[in-house]
């Protein structure tokens, strides 16, 4: 008869005791992902063609392509070099520290005909002439002395990428000569080629 | 449990002194008899003992890393004892009512695409009859239909017993993701006559 | 006489006992208990796994090598990241740091430029994409809200590249231009 007295302690509202002790709800609140973007730009450099500049063009016929026409390199009367000068722009672009080279295949102008190279006394033979650069922030000069034959290099570092134009002045000075100044020109077609470089150092 | 007395008199008795006065050829009774018969009536009782915990907490249910992140981990099963539960007549069986734990903190609406806001799970009541009164609730991801019940085997002779309620194998419908929040469910269990639901 | 006394007396003895019998508590032929049982879910983002290739967006060249010019036609394949879920509402934030040259990190000269910027976008969780700009002045759209629960791929997209500066720079000469587009899952209160 004890037993049957036990009366009930009835269940609980459950809503009450429902709130859990805080557990680590913070475990993953928040995931992340990265994706990494790659790419690459490999070192290059652009070079156009030659432009001829308006001013400082002095005894100059054109620029015909690539070649560069003196109107007379010859006084008349005195058969002595006559000035000339002309700038040509290149528009050019390099964009890693690189180096610029002026080449001169003759190291002067020669005659085209192998056979006015013999020296001939009193007579100039061969035409000496500055090719001055200017690339950027850099300036480079290659003297074209016309003593000898040969090929001449001036090379210039450069230290950071540059784009924009690349300025060769040629200039023949009044009476050039490889002999003395003002030694009267043998007859013929003199000629010399340029090259302008840009490369990796 | 009621105890009558129930006082029956014999009309005999009652009507001893009225025989007392008359002269007759009857000689006087040396001795005389009064029954009392006793009955006493004890009712039929089941009584189910205090719970040993009121409340059954799984804590948190979903796993937070591994290939199951964020679905339904693999819970302990859990006890609870109700001790000193009796029936003193025979022909009784528990009964088990199990809700499934539904989301509290979701408003109620339904869950989104791949996730459910309900779990399911066996409850098993045990230590009376032969066979076990268990339910295993079956409530659908969004939470209806959350509750079954089991019904035990025939327990035939008065017994006294702690009864042992037992929940476990805790399910989410299609093994989908668990929208977050509390959930709640519920257990009843009944003890009574075997056939009367 | 003393016995029909005593019987009265009995008779009313056995009125009260009954009546006080009436007042005792009665136990019943079923007893029920109901228990609560209660559990939860933390609130929680998993970020999915990568299904498409590895995690990074390979761009290749940048520059068309004629002019040195940044490519008009840099384009990456989308990434997915399938199977991302939060438990609960939540916001998707994307963030992203221009192409930027690692090995060339002076100040470029002029006419160049160190760095791409480029659009990022996370689609598929939100129904406004989240975008971000590298460069660009405020990026209002790089977080994005998800009122409730939400299991989903998610998408990232990147393009619209433009030099850095302007689209007239070109880009300095480096082998490896790198930059990191994040994506963020956080649950929302």
């Amino acid at each position: 008869m004890a037993a049957g007295r036990a009366t009930l302690s009835l269940a609980l509202t459950a809503l009450a005791l429902a709130v859990p002790a805080g557990s680590a709800w913070a475990q993953a609140a928040s995931a992340k992902q990265d994706f990494a973007v790659s790419g690459n730009t490999p070192a290059v450099c652009t070079l156009q063609r030659g432009r001829i500049q308006a001013g400082g063009l002095v005894n100059i016929a054109g620029l015909d392509g690539d070649t560069l026409r003196i109107e007379n390199l010859a006084d008349r009367q005195t058969l002595a070099t006559r000035a000339a000068s002309a700038t040509i722009s290149f528009a050019a672009m390099c964009n890693f520290p690189h180096q610029v080279r002026i080449e001169s295949q003759n190291n002067g102008l020669w005659p085209t005909d192998a056979r006015q190279a013999i020296a001939v006394p009193g007579f100039a033979t061969a035409v000496p002439y500055r090719a001055s650069l200017a690339w950027g922030a850099v300036n480079g000069t290659l003297d074209a002395q016309a003593n000898v034959r040969r090929q001449a290099t001036s090379l210039t570092t450069v230290a950071d990428p540059v784009v924009g134009d690349v300025l060769v002045r040629i200039e023949i000075a009044q009476g050039a000569s490889n002999t003395q100044v003002n030694a009267p020109l043998v007859a013929g077609t003199y000629d010399d080629t340029v090259r302008i470089f840009l490369e990796p150092r | 449990m009621n105890a009558k007395f129930i006082l029956a008199v014999s009309g005999a008795a009652l009507l001893a002194p009225a025989q007392s006065f008359a002269a007759t050829t009857t000689p006087p009774a040396t001795s005389v008899q009064a029954d009392v018969t006793v009955v006493g009536r004890v009712a039929s009782l089941c009584v189910l003992g205090t719970p040993s915990s009121p409340q059954i907490d799984v804590g948190q249910m979903a796993a937070t890393s591994g290939t199951r992140v964020g679905k339904i981990a693999t819970l302990p099963a859990q006890s609870v004892v109700l001790d000193g539960s009796f029936c003193n007549f025979g022909g009784t069986m528990l009964t088990v009512d199990a809700t499934a734990l539904t989301n509290l903190d979701d408003g109620g609406v339904a869950p989104p695409a791949n996730f459910a806001r309900a779990v399911n799970y066996t409850a098993t009541a045990s230590n009376w009859a032969g066979i076990n009164a268990a339910a295993t609730t079956a409530a659908l991801g969004d939470g209806s239909s959350a509750t079954k019940t089991g019904l035990g085997g025939t327990q035939g002779t008065p017994k006294l017993s702690a009864i042992n309620l037992e929940v476990s194998n805790f399910t989410v419908p299609t093994d989908s993701l668990m929208v977050s929040g509390r959930y709640q469910g519920a257990v009843r269990i009944t003890l009574g006559p075997a056939g009367v639901e | 006489m003393r016995k029909l006394t005593a019987m009265f007396s009995l008779v009313l003895a056995l009125g009260g006992a009954a009546a006080a019998q009436a007042q005792e508590a009665t136990g019943s032929t079923t007893d029920t208990k109901s228990l609560s049982v209660t559990g939860n879910v933390p609130a929680m983002c998993a970020g999915g796994t990568i299904t498409s290739g590895a995690g990074t967006f390979p761009l290749g060249v940048l520059i068309d090598t004629t002019t040195g010019l940044l490519r008009t036609d840099l384009a990456a394949p989308d990434k997915v990241l399938a199977g991302s879920f939060c438990s609960t509402r939540s916001t998707i934030t994307i963030g992203a740091t221009a192409l930027a040259a690692q090995n060339f990190t002076s100040t470029a000269p002029s006419g160049f430029s160190r760095s791409v910027d480029y659009t990022a976008t996370a689609q598929g969780w939100t129904v406004t994409p989240a975008a971000y700009t590298t460069g660009a002045a405020a990026n209002a759209a790089a977080t994005q809200t998800r009122a409730s629960a939400f299991s989903g791929d998610i998408t990232v997209h990147i393009g619209d590249f433009a030099t850095t500066g302007g689209a007239a720079l070109r880009p300095v000469a480096d082998n490896s231009y790198l930059g990191t587009v994040t994506i963020t899952l956080a649950t929302a209160n």
